[in-house]
């Protein structure tokens, strides 16, 4: 039986650190019902959060787990596709399998994730689908270019789906953060980063704030005629 | 031992067109009686079909579940040759029915 809640449900994947983990906890915190994924496991327990370990690039793991939250839940309003790797090198440098990982879980957790998601919106006719990009895309950044690629997938793969998911009443959108401190950063050199921020019309760095802002904007019912869009943060 | 192997996958067959058939029927929202070849002889795809795409899509989906709740099986529908207009398994009813019969029996090996 099924406990079906009247409240929001929604998933963010990559929840256990960074953006995705103030994204879960925004969403509690308005009330919503919160599914996340990472592979490791979370360290504090949250009401209305519950997590799953898993590779969302792993098939099987990401559709047990939308089994699971069509059981609990009965239905998905949100997915916020934010789980995401990234790799700093020059490509003569790149090892091959480096670029497969990247791809996999950037590119294909992206889409298992969209798939099966769809699913279960689609029997409600409702659903909003907010992919992650970068800034990095727009600018065509130099030493990221397996990361710069697979996100470069993720923007035209979200522009398909907005078309072949529209009947359904799900959109898909993106938002392309500026740099900010998290992992995926933290191995960026500091004066890398500045040179980034110099090229922004803002010139200062993404806050989670600032993402979340975004990604609510593209999430809330009245922006179902808002679909294929993505938004640059901080004005490359 | 061979006829009882060959009546048990006929059974199955027709088990597998009422469960497609329960769903075109509500989506096509057709009202009367077909026989069973009839049924099987309906195209799903490409020339000769009532669906769009969209149609095609959510009755596709549909029948996964439909399938999942009446033989307590998980399957999956999604195939490479879906859109092709030669080989697609969502031509006509009947090579959807052996498309699933087969995804069944891969099961039960």
């Amino acid at each position: 039986m099924s406990d079906a809640p009247e409240r929001e449900v929604v998933l963010i994947t990559g929840s256990r650190v960074g953006i995705g983990q103030y994204l879960a906890r925004h969403y509690v915190e308005r009330g919503a019902q919160v599914i996340g994924c990472s592979r490791q496991p979370v360290e504090q327990e949250l009401d209305g959060y519950t997590h799953f370990c898993l590779d969302v690039a792993d098939e099987s793991a990401v559709q047990d787990m939308f089994t699971a939250v069509n059981e609990k839940f009965g239905r998905l309003d949100i997915l916020i596709n934010n789980a995401g790797v990234g790799s700093m090198n020059h490509i003569l440098l790149t090892p091959l399998a480096t670029v497969r990982k990247v791809m996999e879980v950037n590119y294909l957790g992206t889409f298992l994730c969209s798939r099966e998601a769809a699913k279960l919106m689609r029997r409600r006719k409702y659903g909003r689908i907010v992919n992650m990009s970068s800034i990095g895309v727009s600018i065509h950044l130099e030493g990221e270019a397996s990361y710069v690629a697979s996100k470069s997938a993720v923007e035209e793969l979200t522009r398909v789906m907005a078309r072949e998911l529209a009947p359904f009443n799900i959109t898909c959108n993106l938002v392309g953060p500026s740099p900010l401190e998290t992992d995926l950063t933290r191995g960026v050199p500091a004066e890398k980063m500045e040179a980034m921020v110099q090229r922004l019309a803002i010139k200062r760095m993404s806050t989670f704030a600032d993402i979340a802002n975004v990604v609510e904007f593209f999430a809330k019912p009245e922006s179902d005629y808002v679909t294929g869009q993505i938004i640059y943060l901080g004005g490359p | 031992m061979a006829s009882d192997t060959s009546a048990g996958e006929n059974a199955r067959k027709a088990k597998i067109v009422e469960a497609i058939w329960s769903v075109y029927a509500e989506l096509v929202n057709f009202e009367g009686e077909l026989a069973a070849t009839e049924k099987e002889e309906i195209r799903l795809f490409g020339t000769g079909s009532k669906l769009d795409s969209f149609e095609l899509v959510n009755l596709i989906l549909d029948i996964e579940q439909e399938i999942s709740s009446r033989f307590g099986v998980s399957i999956s529908l999604m195939d490479e040759r879906a859109m092709s207009q030669r080989t697609s398994p969502y031509r006509t009813i009947q090579t959807l029915v052996n498309f699933i019969d087969t995804l069944i029996g891969e099961g039960d090996e």
